[in-house]
């Protein structure tokens, strides 16, 4: 079983990006998935979204798993890694969470680190503002992801070079992909999600 | 940086009369815009509210999303394209309000006070989560 952890800001478009790749998953690979739906409230709205387009949804309310509700998460996975087992787990974290440190904590109990993936969505459209308001949060979800998908890059207008550039060079050395707010990923974000060692 | 707000809430909303889904669509953006317009910075919500609202006893259901005040996305369930009946009468609607830059009863009055948009009086039903991160 490999593990794609997705994080990003409240509002980045995790879920949207999610719903493709598990479709991807399958639809095109013909390959089983389930999805950790993690909302720091006690109800959610994205769990209901994902499973009306019928996968299969485990919901972790009440927390975040990056820092309140770790436990369960780890639990989480073993469990549906040992009765489900499928080839694929996608972990949508709240838009609190810090992906590299999720990532560290499940290597720490379950799963070895060479078999998940650590994404962070940056809603490139609001990045300017929110670095105003939320700069530690955001930078520090993009620090020791695995890949980088700026989302929305089309809505940030005039701005949209100087925005990725400032993005890119918070991430550094980590690669990074820029998608419209379009309702199709192109195969590029595909085959980077999927790419492994 | 704030502590976001973190609001969940469920609320039944009973119409006074049915009406068509591309009315409820309608109110719920009106709603959603409205409450938006209450919690935003820049014409930005420096955070997300998201809606599903989910016509009573079915699994039809509608998906609001809005994090910029000229950007509201909405989705909506096969089944609620698809259905030949068209008037609603009752739709309980799952509401989450995670922002940064306003405190909780802000955002709690936000979502009170534009339930008159739908039809309810501007009272909280049940609320699910009302807690800071």
């Amino acid at each position: 079983m490999k593990i794609l952890l997705f994080g990003g800001f409240l509002g980045s478009g995790k879920t949207t990006i999610i719903l493709q790749i598990a479709k991807q998953i399958t639809e095109v690979r013909a390959e089983t998935v389930v999805i950790i739906e993690n909302e720091i409230g006690e109800t959610g709205v994205d769990d209901q979204l994902l499973r009306g387009s019928g996968l299969q949804v485990r919901p972790l309310f009440g927390g975040c798993v990056c820092c309140q509700i770790t436990g369960d998460l780890i639990l989480s996975i073993q469990e549906i890694s040992e009765a489900l087992n499928p080839e694929w787990l996608i972990v949508e974290m709240t838009g609190l969470a810090i992906p590299g440190k999720t990532a560290e904590l499940i290597a720490e109990y379950v799963v070895d680190r060479s078999l998940m993936k650590t994404m962070t969505i940056v809603d490139g459209g609001r990045w300017p503002e929110l670095k105003c308001i939320v700069e530690p949060l955001i930078v520090g979800q993009i620090e020791k992801s695995d890949l980088v998908i700026v989302n929305k890059a089309d809505i940030a207008g005039s701005d949209q070079d100087e925005t990725i550039a400032d993005i890119q060079q918070q991430a550094g050395s980590i690669p990074l992909l820029v998608v419209a707010a379009i309702h199709e990923l192109p195969p590029a974000v595909f085959e980077e999600v999927f790419r492994f060692g | 940086m704030d502590k976001a707000a973190v609001f969940s809430k469920v609320q039944r909303i009973i119409f006074p009369k049915p009406i068509t889904r591309e009315k409820a669509a309608q109110l719920l953006q009106e709603y959603v815009l409205s409450v938006g317009t209450k919690l935003s910075y820049n014409a930005i919500i420096a955070g997300h509210i998201k809606i599903a609202a989910q016509e009573a006893g079915t699994d039809r259901c509608l998906f609001l999303s809005l994090t910029r005040l000229d950007q509201l996305h909405m989705k909506s369930s096969v089944s609620w394209e698809s259905s030949a009946i068209d008037a609603i009468t009752e739709i309980e609607m799952t509401i989450n309000a995670h922002l940064f830059g306003y405190e909780q009863r802000a955002v709690e009055q936000a979502v009170r006070s534009s339930l008159s948009i739908l039809g309810v009086a501007p009272r909280l039903g049940r609320k699910i989560a009302a807690n800071r991160k």
